[in-house]
């Protein structure tokens, strides 16, 4: 199937009445989750999890990538108005967008900011649409060694993508192959680490533990500091509109900030988080007005904000061409399409085109429901802050129980939950990262099966996982980045005590 | 907000312990799984090299502990702060136990009595308000509408 002929059948598709409610009601739900502080885009995509089995897998993923790209969008109106961002791709947005906020121009950043994200991730659908079948084609040639290399190579580079010490990203990563390991084991069927615990067969519920390491922790870490009520300004129509100025000062960063979301979406890691830092840094040094960001440009506001919606979008390109999802979100999106019985992968586009074509024609249409949704309800979204925090938060923690223990009816789940909200709180104190954790948890057993196919066809030839080119070049790239940062520390340490001598 | 603090180097040194003891039990569980051999590797091979990682991870957390500047601190909090922390936790672990024996109404009922005393200066009436509203409304859209089966209580299905 054609680009043109696959855009008209998911045009097709996306026109079904309930592919259209799914894509609005994620878009909304999305930008809701986004402006709570407390749940994030993660943890709501795993409290939606449970609903989009009910529905078909095309309305499901549909759903969630609304949800997706929603939270984008909504995180960066809590930055905005009470300079706290709804989840960590808007942290930066909290430096020039709130000061804005206090010279009375929050209305008219609002503004800039949807359009921001409909502009970057629009450019970015066609990115995908163009680029996830070329890869797929890719894909297809590949054996267990280079899936190997990949699931294991890119989820050795998530860990210190982010940044941080060594350990930070690796014990994670570890403990969430381990907690992969949890439950019926696949070829021979045989039950590891289930301790006769019969719900442990299916392994840890990933709702569960997403639920609980992001929402619960988060949750943990406000409650701790519980300051007091936030008080979003009122916004009046009348300064909903940008100047002719900021409009113009807004497009070059509108075009480097989809460039670089692009870009960070394509590679393992928290992309949308990455994409709009690199995006500020950017500004901060190519723009013409770069001295006046971080005193309240609007330019340090339009870039970041343009490149996560770029990268969330983008982030689907791994997903929906090869199977691997590089970023918690996407990995959850993996999991809702597995339980519908689709298997992601190179074989995707072919095999369930209705997926393929339906979520990139949903992204079309979401882009444009965020843009119609967004710009006439900040009023509603400003209100919804106004709500006292502790009802906010102890409704957030409850919808959070209902949530998980809806997944399998468990209260084994709600166990989970619990326990793992008090390893997400601690680990996060000693800023450790999560997102290795997520994603080591749904690649580990993807990582298993290529190693052991691989060692099945090869005849227990270990060799078999470094003797194709494509492996090599991954690996060899994956000991450059896992290696730079240890060899630049231990060389500027030899430098200061050369210097001291 | 109060805070104290915790060299974060002893952090890491409590953690990498922890992990490495579970590394150890994990280990010495998966070599009792079948291993196979290597043309059909067993449900043992991936446990192994996992359980291989966890000791590494946990022994350069340690490395990454006692080298770390005695300077870095990580806030912890005291008074106030670390009782609101720790009654959450207890309320969500009272939670989780009673919920299979009072059913998630009255469970949640109570807990929203319970959080809204931790985390504000209310007066009991204005609590219970709260509570009821935010306990029915949950409780009318996620199991009257949405059909979730929560649990419904076995003291009030004896009763």
């Amino acid at each position: 199937m054609g680009h043109i002929d696959g855009l008209l059948y998911g045009i097709k598709l996306v026109l079904e009445w309930q592919n259209l409610l799914a894509a609005l009601a994620g878009a909304f739900l999305g930008t809701m989750i986004g402006v709570l502080p407390g749940l994030g885009p993660i943890a709501g995509v795993a409290l939606i999890l449970p609903i989009t089995y009910q529905l078909s897998p095309v309305t499901g993923v549909i759903m969630m990538a609304g949800i997706f790209y929603g939270s984008m969008y909504g995180g960066s109106t809590t930055a905005i108005l009470v300079n706290m961002p709804g989840e960590t791709a808007s942290v930066v947005t909290c430096i020039d967008g709130y000061k804005l906020t206090k010279k009375g121009r929050a209305g008219a950043v609002l503004f800039i900011v949807a359009v921001g994200s409909f502009v970057g991730g629009t450019i970015s659908v066609i990115g995908v649409m163009f680029f996830a079948p070329q890869l797929a084609q890719v894909g297809i040639l590949f054996g267990p060694a280079e899936f190997f290399a990949m699931t294991a190579g890119g989820l050795l580079l998530l860990t210190r993508i982010e940044g941080g010490s060594f350990a930070s990203g690796l014990l994670p990563m570890v403990i969430g192959l381990m907690f992969s390991t949890i439950g019926q084991e696949y070829v021979t069927a045989v039950n590891r680490f289930t301790f006769g615990f019969n719900e442990l067969s299916q392994g840890i519920a990933l709702v569960a533990l997403v639920v609980g390491l992001y929402g619960m922790a988060e949750i943990m870490t406000m409650i701790e500091s519980m300051l007091g009520q936030w008080k979003p300004q009122r916004i009046r129509a009348r300064d909903m509109l940008p100047t002719r100025a900021e409009w113009r000062r807004s497009l070059a960063p509108f075009g480097r900030g989809t460039l670089v979301g692009f870009f960070f979406g394509l590679i393992p890691g928290p992309c949308a988080t990455l994409s709009s830092f690199t995006s500020y840094r950017l500004e901060k040094g190519v723009s013409k007005y770069r001295d006046e960001i971080g005193t309240g440009a609007i330019e340090g506001v339009a870039g970041p904000e343009t490149a996560n919606n770029a990268a969330a979008t983008a982030s689907m390109v791994p997903l929906l061409g090869l199977g691997i999802p590089f970023a918690p979100i996407t990995a959850l999106m993996m999991s809702a399409l597995m339980v519908h019985g689709v298997l992601p992968g190179p074989l995707l586009i072919t095999s369930n085109p209705e997926i393929f074509w339906g979520v990139i024609v949903s992204m079309y249409m979401g882009n444009v429901m965020l843009l119609i949704l967004n710009i006439p309800m900040i009023g509603i979204w400003v209100r919804l802050l106004r709500i006292p925090r502790h009802i906010l938060l102890t409704s957030i923690m409850l919808i959070a129980i209902i949530g998980t223990y809806s997944v399998n009816n468990s209260m084994l789940d709600l166990y989970i939950l619990f326990l793992l909200g008090i390893i997400g709180y601690v680990l996060r104190k000693f800023d450790f990262h999560l997102a290795p954790l997520v994603v080591g948890v749904v690649l580990g057993p993807l990582i298993e099966k290529h190693l052991r196919e691989g060692l099945c066809m090869s005849r227990g030839d270990i060799s078999v996982f470094y003797s194709s080119p494509f492996a090599i070049v991954v690996f060899v790239s994956v000991l450059i980045v896992m290696t730079f940062g240890p060899l630049r520390a231990l060389f500027k340490g030899y430098l200061v005590k050369k210097s001291r001598k | 907000m109060k805070l104290s603090s915790v060299q974060k180097g002893k952090g890491y040194l409590i953690i990498g312990g922890i992990g490495l003891f579970f590394s150890a039990g994990y280990l010495g569980m998966s070599l009792q799984l079948p291993l196979g051999q290597m043309d059909k590797p067993g449900a043992a091979v991936f446990p192994i090299i996992v359980g291989v990682m966890l000791i590494v991870a946990s022994l350069d957390t340690l490395w990454e502990g006692c080298q770390m500047d005695k300077d870095v601190q990580i806030a912890l909090p005291v008074g106030a702060d670390c009782k609101r922390l720790l009654g959450l936790i207890g309320l969500l672990f009272g939670y989780v136990v009673i919920l299979p024996w009072l059913g998630q109404l009255i469970v949640s009922m109570l807990f929203c009595v319970l959080v809204l005393r931790l985390l504000t200066d209310l007066g009991w009436l204005r609590i219970l308000a709260n509570s009821l509203v935010i306990s029915i409304v949950i409780y009318v859209l996620f199991i009257i509408l949405l059909k979730v089966p929560m649990p419904h209580g076995m003291l009030i299905s004896y009763f």
